[in-house]
């Protein structure tokens, strides 16, 4: 039996995109970032997408993209070039929310350092394992798990249960 | 899991619900591709028209706020009329003051009052804009400073291999400082960004002017973008330190001269036979390696989880905090095996 078909680039965004964009807004905390951060690794795919859609794991490749165009340096050089949609703004809390402990835990993990935030999400919202999140990142698993040991930590201490 | 653990994972599949809708994101990202294009096209004319025209030292156009490479015609340009846009052009003369720091295939001058550390954690670190040396793997342990970068120099890996340079100018928004000058230059896929106060635009410009490409002769420090067996051919009277990551690439290069030389060539001949681990191959690979060599010795320190070591002249010895003080540096982005004695402190550069 031969290979799948090769997804074609607007049905495989149309089906993974969601999933793309709620990782990057994970990692990015606010919406206009996921997006810009989702259209550059797109923007940079869809040139290639003919060897892309052909690799192993389409989904795993495009994952990569994303994370490393949150960390790239070059976006953020280039940060003011506006997504082409509209960029909302970040998601208004409503009243209450501000101490919802699920907020500040939120809040907490977004004012982590970007690469133990990276790490943080990576565990923990894609529940990957370390030397998955190694493989993606590109640091060593060593790295990895100090970097989620060190963002956990400092979770601990501003939700103040620092004596766990 | 522990509880924290369990609410973190709850909280983000909860926060990760407000996430924007993907309607149109192909649409978005087919737009920005074709936008690329144009800019590629615009960039390479106007670095052409650089190359051939007028030498003029800075050209003031309007301020725009975007990737300088873009519009160079709608942006305050400087531009460095010495500048080559051959990244592989030969060698430049170390500026009196300044050393050569090298990350994978590339190399750039760097004044030596730049301390190595992440750009980014400026504000956690005596809240000083101190000039940094910055690599992928340098560790940064600050939080949420604004503005997000200090000055210094970063190494980047990024996926277009073309050469290409960004003019030195000015970027506004809360990346860099309010007063500064950015500037960069993508070479075989590592990218080389530099950023200093306007004042400094002239340092900006020599630096920049100074990157390249390392080429099959090894950077200025004697040291081979990826390690082999004969890395290093040190200058003549020095003696190179070239520092691989596990995968062979070349992390970090120096050179010693003088007292500093003598002082490391003393540490590598004290080194006591082996302990426990006597293993001279090399059949542990990948790990991080140092290579030491001058005129008159040659040396390899293998950082390996059980058997850290130091083989001399061909002799496998056993890695003292004395050698690690010359063989890494407060710079060095690696690891360090565990039960490896560390010196008491790094040296100061």
């Amino acid at each position: 039996m031969g290979r799948a078909p090769a997804p074609d680039f607007d049905g495989w965004v149309a089906a993974r995109g969601p999933a793309l964009l709620r990782l990057a807004y994970t990692l990015t905390g606010n919406a206009a970032d996921a997006e810009d951060v989702v259209q550059e690794a797109l923007a940079r795919a869809l040139p290639r997408w003919n060897r892309i859609s052909r690799v192993e794991d389409v989904d795993a490749y495009v994952r990569r993209m994303v994370i490393n165009a949150n960390t790239s340096w070059w976006r953020k050089f280039r940060r003011r070039e506006s997504p082409v949609e509209l960029v909302r703004d970040e998601t208004v809390v409503g009243p209450g929310e501000e101490f919802d402990d699920k907020r500040r835990l939120w809040l907490a993990c977004h004012a982590l350092p970007e690469s133990q935030r990276t790490a943080v999400v990576l565990r923990y919202y894609e529940q990957l394992e370390y030397a998955e999140i190694a493989a993606l990142t590109g640091v060593r698993e060593g790295s990895v798990r100090a970097r989620v040991s060190r963002g956990l930590a400092a979770l601990r201490v501003t939700m103040g249960e620092n004596d766990e | 899991m522990s509880d924290l653990e369990s609410r973190l994972t709850q909280a983000l599949d909860d926060g990760a619900q407000h996430a924007p809708s993907a309607r149109s994101l192909a649409e978005g990202a087919r737009s920005r591709a074709r936008s690329r294009r144009r800019s590629r096209t615009a960039g390479a004319v106007a670095a052409a028209a650089l190359v051939v025209g007028v030498p003029t030292a800075v050209v003031l156009v309007g301020g725009s706020n975007g990737d300088p490479s873009r519009d160079p015609a709608h942006n305050r340009v400087a531009t460095d009329p010495t500048a080559s846009t051959d990244a592989t052009q030969g060698s430049v003369p170390l500026k009196l003051g300044y050393h050569w720091e090298s990350w994978h295939d590339v190399t750039v001058q760097v004044p030596d009052t730049w301390q190595y550390g992440g750009l980014s954690d400026w504000c956690a670190n005596g809240g000083a804009l101190t000039p940094r040396i910055q690599r992928p793997e340098t560790v940064s342990e600050a939080i949420g400073c604004e503005p997000g970068s200090t000055y210094g120099i970063s190494f980047q890996q990024i996926d277009n291999t073309d050469d290409f340079q960004w003019p030195t100018v000015a970027q506004s928004g809360s990346a860099w400082p309010d007063d500064n000058v950015v500037g960069g230059r993508g070479i075989g896929g590592v990218l080389i960004m530099v950023a200093a106060p306007k004042a400094d635009l002239d340092q900006a410009l020599y630096i920049q002017s100074t990157m390249r490409a390392i080429g099959p002769a090894g950077d200025p420090n004697g040291c081979q973008s990826r390690y082999t067996p004969d890395s290093a051919s040190p200058p003549e009277g020095g003696l190179s330190i070239c520092r691989y990551d596990g995968t062979g690439a070349l992390e970090q290069s120096e050179v010693l001269f003088g007292q500093d030389a003598g002082d490391a060539v003393r540490a590598l001949q004290a080194a006591p036979e082996p302990g426990a681990c006597a293993d001279a191959s090399q059949g542990s690979q990948p790990h991080e390696v140092v290579a030491l060599q001058s005129a008159g010795i040659s040396a390899r320190v293998d950082l390996v989880d059980g058997c850290a070591r130091v083989t001399v002249d061909g002799h496998v010895r056993e890695l003292t905090s004395d050698v690690l003080y010359w063989a890494l540096s407060p710079g060095w982005s690696g690891s360090v095996p565990d039960g490896v004695s560390l010196p008491s402190e790094l040296r100061k550069e």
